[in-house]
This record gives C-alpha cells, structure tokens and sequence, in this order.
C-alpha cells in the first residue's frame, strides 16, 4: 500500500511534466511561434544532445557547479559560525544582528557588477556572491533554531554539572538541526541563483556566460537547454540536502520541522 | 532530628524576586530538614513558589537569604549529586533510551562499561527491558517517565528530586506510576523530595508531607505518614490513609 503511495506520488507530478511539455509542443505550431523566440522541445532535446555529447557544455558545467559548490560552502560555513556565535554571546546578538538583516535589505544582486571589480572574473567574484546570497538564509533559520531548545532541558544539564560547551553541543545544536536543514535547503537553491547571475554579469566559464553568449547569436535552444540543466542541478542539489536532513534529523517528523523563508 | 544528620538542610530560605513594580517574595521563608534515605514530599497550591524552591535545591538559584545545605556542604551552584525527574519527561529525542539514561554520566565523564551495565540494570527496575535502543517517540507518555526516572538515578545522587512527576500523565498510568515508584524508593532507599499537588500521591509515597502556602510559600504544615512500608494498593483503602488525605484536604480549604 505505502510502495504503492509513494509510485503515485512519483508518477503524478511526472505527468504534469509531460503534460506541459506536450502543451510547449503544440501551442507552438497552433500560434505559429517562431522558432528564433520559443523553441519546440525537440530543438532544446537537440540543443542538449549537442552541447552534452558534443562535449562542449561540460566546462561550462563543471565551473558552475565548482560555484555553487564553494560559494555554498563559504556562505554556509560563516553563517553557521556567526549564528553560533551571536546565539551564545547575547551582546553579539545585539551589536549584530540588527546589522545583518539591514545588510539583508540590500538587493545584493546589485553588489554583482561591484564584486567583479573587485575580486576578478570567475571564480571569485562568483564565490563572494554566492556566499553573500546563502548566508541570510542559513544564518536567521540557525540562530532561530539554537534558541528554539526546551527550556528544561537545560535546566537539567545545568543542574548535571554540564558546561556551556556541553550544552551548547548536547542540547542546542540537536534540538536547532530542523531549523539548520532549512535554512541549508533555502540556501542551496539560492546559490545557483547568485552562481548564474555572477555568470550573467562578467565570466567567460559557467551556464550563465553560455546562456548569456547564446542570447548574442540568437540561439534560444541553447539557451533553453542551459535552463534545463540547471534546473536539473538545482532540483538534484535540493533533493540531496533533504535527504541528508530526514537521515539525520530522524527524530522530527517533516511537518514538524517549521522552515523560515526568508525570501 | 538535628541539623548535621539531615541529608538536605533548607534554614530559612526565602527568594525574592526584583520585578518592575518592585521586590516580589516568592518563597518562603522556610525550613525543612530531609533526613537520610527519608522521603519527603511538598504540597501546595500552584504559585507556591515550587518551582523556585526546586531551582535552589539543584543551585540553579541562590537564595535571596538563609542556607541551604547538601550532604554537609552548602549549595552554591549546581552540583552531580542531585537527581532530578520533570514534569515532562525531557529527554533527548535524538538519543536512544540507553543513551538518554547514560546522559548525565556522559556529561561527567564518568562513563563506563559498568555503568553501561548499571544502565540496563536501572531499565529494568523501571520496566523497561527490551527498550534500550527504543526512541523517546516511539515510548508513550508513562514509559518516557520511567526512562526520566532511571535518568535521575543512574549517577547514585544523594538526592532525587521529583517536580510534579505524573502530572502530565493520564489519571490510570499515573496511579499505576505511584505505585511503581514507591517500589523503587524502597529498594534504593534515596532521599526523595517530591514536589506535587496530589494530595493521595503525597500521603501514598511520602514518610512526611510538608504543605506550603499560597505565595510566597512557606510550611504552614507538616504531617507525619505513619502508613506501614511496604505500601501497595491495600493502602490507599486504608482508614487511615483516607483520614490522612482528608485532613491536608482541609487546610487548603478553610
């Protein structure tokens, strides 16, 4: 019965998927639009064919995923530290974090062309905006969650003789992994998006450069299947953080775990 | 009894609180002296200042005045040698039944195979065998207290302290876990304090009952429980464990 749910639940929304691209497919010939505008799915299938097989798209991937990769790592990593930090020191919180969700209303897509000046083509420009992008997220959802501990848990751990390094390690953490994976799952969605716009921007490697040199010939189906690969890394990246979280945080129910958007 | 024999010695303790609108005593003064292997429980209205007076037991709070003393030695801040049972049985969701019962030996460093061995020992004693590697939310409210209960023992503390320990359970469990405890008080012979407002669950479990008032809450009575050990169900149908539970009764409704 259950295998039966979950066959279900993987078949549906693959129908959805067929259905749209059927819908793609000949609302095209019913209005007559041009190929140069919106591509048929054929020519993006071809598109794809070209670029994987052909070999060329490969670097491409390989720099945007490179990207994503260590400007998620970086971003993560600081937020991580900082929320543990401002959670555990309270005139931190105070000097900080008012700081930081103010630094949150800058459109920090907007810092693009600025950290192409300053840290080069490529890879860092790409990592410092990737990292700008993943921190928000990370950083509000943790320092919600080491607050989100039970009280008298740690009342008892007091009164056991634990240290403040014992609870915030026994206690805190554990009980703030629901919220952490979210912020984790928030993030990783947001650094493909600061990746492309960093490529879009100024960069002569990555997904965004070729969808942003295909636009200059004309080239839709290109452009189209980068679109489609990056919407295969994105899902794929997602999903593997939300498996890794039902591993590890076995203890809370999906629903239970209250996730924060913060966009 | 004198002073220096009491396990736990509290000699005019009283807290008060600094708010807004000025000092608010919240407890006491008060005194109580629990003797070795003694069970005492503490019975008073909600507000009475029980929670506050549990938090200077484990020197999680300094009293606002008077000493309180444990095994000899004042307490200052928190100590190994307390045991302490929840209302709410916070455990670990994220550790095993063993491990939750393990913790406080963890957090000392103190572990061992021994204690591992002491660990499943103690599961048993709480009716637990066969639940070692079970998770928190897979057990039912009753058997999350009973791993509590372990947890509260396992280190050997001079001292168990019960804050309302059934009280978010349902009425047949809890009378069936009075029952049970009763049992394990009189195999490890612990000083108990028990803080609850059952006045049964006092009379059924406790060798003295001290009864505090509204806040800032002070003893305004101490009943001695002459009721035969070993205690069971026949009990509790005794006429004098119902005349022992009518008279407290009365106090709080004069």
């Amino acid at each position: 019965m259950i295998m039966k749910e979950r066959l279900i639940n993987l078949l549906l929304p693959m129908a959805t998927v067929v259905i749209l691209i059927l819908v793609w497919h000949f609302g095209i010939k019913l209005f007559n639009v041009p190929a140069y505008l919106v591509p048929p799915p054929l020519a993006v299938l071809e598109a794809l064919q070209r670029g994987l097989i052909g070999g060329t798209l490969w670097p491409h991937i390989a720099a945007t995923v490179t990207a994503i990769i260590s400007g998620y790592l970086v971003g993560v990593t600081m937020a991580l530290l900082l929320s543990a930090l401002v959670s555990e020191f309270d005139v931190l919180e105070r000097a900080v974090y008012p700081v930081v969700v103010a630094f949150q209303s800058i459109p920090k897509v907007a810092l693009a062309p600025i950290l192409v000046v300053w840290f080069g083509f490529d890879l860092g420009s790409k990592v410092v905006m990737v990292a700008l992008i993943c921190f928000f997220p990370c950083f509000v959802n943790t320092s919600i969650g080491l607050k989100s501990y039970n009280p008298e848990l740690i009342d008892l751990y007091r009164a056991m003789g634990a240290s403040r390094w014992q609870i915030f390690w026994r206690v805190k953490v554990p009980s703030a992994a629901g919220h952490i994976f979210a912020g984790l799952q928030i993030s990783v969605v947001l650094a493909l998006l600061g990746t492309v716009v960093a490529e879009l921007v100024a960069s002569r490697r990555g997904l965004g450069h070729v969808i942003a040199a295909s636009g200059l010939d004309f080239d839709v189906a290109m452009m189209f299947a980068c679109v489609v690969i990056l919407a295969t890394i994105g899902v794929t990246a997602s999903q593997l953080i939300q498996l890794i979280h039902r591993r590890v945080v076995f203890w809370e129910s999906r629903s239970a775990a209250t996730t924060v958007v913060a966009h | 009894m004198s002073q220096a024999d009491a396990k736990l010695s509290l000699r005019d303790v009283s807290v008060t609180y600094r708010t807004s609108r000025g000092p608010l005593d919240a407890l006491g003064p008060m005194s109580i002296d629990v003797a070795d292997g003694e069970f005492v429980a503490i019975l008073g209205p909600s507000g009475c200042g029980k929670s506050t007076l549990l938090k200077i037991i484990t020197g999680l709070l300094p009293p606002s005045g008077g000493d309180a003393v444990l095994n000899g030695a004042p307490i200052t801040k928190p100590r190994q040698d307390v045991g302490i049972v929840f209302q709410q049985p916070t455990l670990l969701p994220w550790r095993n039944v063993l491990d939750n019962v393990l913790e406080p030996i963890r957090v000392q460093g103190k572990y061992s195979q021994e204690m591992h061995d002491k660990a499943i020992a103690s599961l048993e004693m709480v009716g637990l065998e066969g639940f070692a590697s079970h998770y928190p939310h897979e057990l039912s409210g009753g058997m999350k207290q009973r791993v509590a209960i372990a947890r509260g023992l396992i280190h050997d503390p001079q001292l168990l302290l019960m804050d309302e320990p059934f009280a978010a359970l349902d009425a047949l469990t809890r009378e069936q876990m009075t029952i049970e405890l009763q049992e394990i008080f009189e195999r490890t012979k612990k000083s108990v304090v028990l803080i609850t407002h059952s006045i049964p669950e006092a009379v059924f479990m406790a060798d003295r009952v001290a009864v505090l008032s509204p806040r800032p809450g002070r003893i305004i009575h101490v009943e001695k429980i002459g009721l035969q050990r070993p205690r069971g169900l026949d009990t509790m149908a005794l006429p004098e464990f119902t005349a022992t539970c009518d008279r407290l009764r009365r106090l709080f409704t004069h």
